[in-house]
């Protein structure tokens, strides 16, 4: 595989561990069609727009949005900006051979009432990676 | 008879009244079961099929894509946004964005492809 399939795939590991499923965050990917999301939730989508340190290596950013309910303030936003933290920040993921997605510090942005559904409120939740491969 | 029924009333003699203008389609219902990150991969949804009758207004085919504006009562398909598709003369099209639903005729467009 290439190194952006390879970096997407290492990055949305953390969404397939049981521990994340427990935490009962509803959680997809960018470009997914849902219905009926009665809860909470957040899309995950893989940015790798930055120069890597070889040609089959990349950087970029794990964007995750969060959508919690309009009008209720912005704990249950921070709690789960905290809970990501908890599963990406300065960890590393290695799926399989010689390459590594490394993630460093995050951020978070308030962005205001959604403008598709104005009924949730919704949060960025941003950290840098860099994907790295050796080359074989 | 209260307004609602009568309106409602009229709405099914216009359709009766289309007779064979109008077409039998088949709407696809995908029940929603989430995402596998680790295959990345959409879970196989179970699909439920709803046949209606349906009034095509119009079709723009501008050689990429066929667009076929719809016409349906409310009556018949209930939330037209839990589906995903329609089965038009055995052509398969997506629903398009934003319907308007009046509570008596739905208003759709659908894409093929």
């Amino acid at each position: 595989m290439g190194k952006y399939t390879n970096a997407e795939e290492q990055a949305y590991s953390v969404f397939a561990l049981a521990e994340w499923k427990a935490e009962d965050i509803l959680t997809f990917p960018a470009n997914y069609v849902g219905k009926d999301i009665t809860k909470d939730y957040i899309r995950v989508q893989v940015i790798p727009s930055g120069e890597g340190v070889n040609r089959i290596s990349v950087s970029g950013i794990l964007m995750v949005d969060i959508f919690v309910e309009a009008g209720k303030g912005t704990k249950a936003l921070t709690d789960i900006a905290d809970k990501l933290d908890l599963y990406l920040c300065n960890k590393s993921f290695k799926t399989s051979g010689p390459s590594v997605t490394q993630l460093f510090n995050s951020s978070l942005q308030l962005r205001g009432l959604d403008q598709d559904n104005p009924g949730l409120y919704r949060g960025v939740y941003s950290i840098p990676f860099i994907y790295t491969e050796v080359p074989q | 008879m209260s307004l609602r029924a009568s309106i409602q009333q009229g709405v099914d003699e216009a359709f009766d009244a289309i007779d064979d203008i109008a077409k039998m389609v088949t709407f696809i219902r995908k029940t929603d079961a989430g995402f596998d990150f680790s295959s990345r991969e959409k879970v196989d949804p179970e699909s439920c099929y709803v046949v209606c009758k349906c009034y095509v207004r119009d079709t723009e085919d501008n050689s990429e894509v066929i667009k076929k504006r719809l016409m349906l009562k409310t009556i018949d398909i209930g939330d037209i946004t839990a589906f995903d598709s329609v089965e038009i003369d055995g052509i398969k099209y997506r629903l398009g964005p934003n319907p308007r639903d009046d509570s008596f005729v739905v208003y759709v467009d659908v894409y093929n492809g």
